[in-house]
């Protein structure tokens, strides 16, 4: 089969060992993007390679040992390359590489592909919440009485101040 | 005219990704297992595309396989 020779957009997402410091998590990541740039990849976008909490443990051997890693710096880049070199990036480069515990490298489009929806609405109340309480609707009977009690107030206590005013003239 | 149930097409989402494990999440049940169509009210090509991004999802240990 002929490989097309028109280039491609990739994405490639890693998880790098928890154990790495920072300045070899950068090494690292500065190798990975060596290694595409030498491939002759030009890069679209990129997320940081942050510290996160795995969904669940994963198990890596090594001279037949298992090593536990329930963390690992997740990050992603997305580059275009020519589709006849990512078969060399994936064997001579990430699977060579120790340090990356897992990876997906997937076809995917130029543009950013995270959604952006106001995360506020999907948010879902979870049962032990407490909610705090809808403002109170207030219909259009309550409104005219509560006016009508309002007005009733407002002339006693206009009536009581005409009658202190008059109590003070007599006085003088 | 029926009315929209397509979570990605009411809310213009044109790429569903697998790091946006928040949204790929409410197409899970209890279990974490993943929802039929007829409960996610979504097209096929997107309930197609939700799969495979939560499938994605859970190789990358970004997602449980098994809610408990």
């Amino acid at each position: 089969m002929e490989i097309n020779d028109e280039r491609r957009v990739y994405e490639l997402g890693y998880h790098m060992v928890s154990t790495l410091t920072e300045e070899e998590l950068l090494k690292e990541v500065d190798a990975l993007r060596g290694a595409i740039s030498d491939l002759k990849g030009n890069f679209i976008s990129e997320g940081e390679p942050t510290l996160i909490d795995l969904a669940y443990t994963m198990y890596i051997g090594e001279g037949g040992k298992n090593t536990k890693h329930d963390k690992a710096h997740f990050g992603w880049m997305k580059f275009d390359i020519e589709p006849g070199q990512i078969n060399h990036l994936q064997k001579e480069v990430i699977d060579e590489n120790k340090n990356i515990l897992r990876h997906l490298l997937i076809k995917t489009v130029a543009e950013d592909t995270r959604a952006q929806v106001n995360l506020e609405e999907l948010r879902e109340v979870k049962s032990d919440e407490k909610l705090a309480p809808a403002p109170k609707v207030v219909t259009k009977e309550e409104d005219t009485a509560s006016k009508a009690e309002t007005s009733d107030s407002d002339k006693k206590e206009a009536a009581k101040n005409l009658d202190d005013t008059i109590d003070q003239l007599l006085e003088e | 005219m029926t009315k929209q149930t397509d979570f990605f097409k009411k809310h213009g989402v044109e790429h569903i990704d697998y790091k946006d494990t928040e949204i790929l999440g409410r197409f899970l049940n209890p279990h974490g297992r993943i929802l039929n169509r007829r409960v996610t009210g979504l097209t096929a090509k997107n309930q197609r595309a939700v799969t495979n991004a939560i499938k994605r999802s859970r190789f990358m240990g970004l997602m449980k396989y098994i809610i408990s």
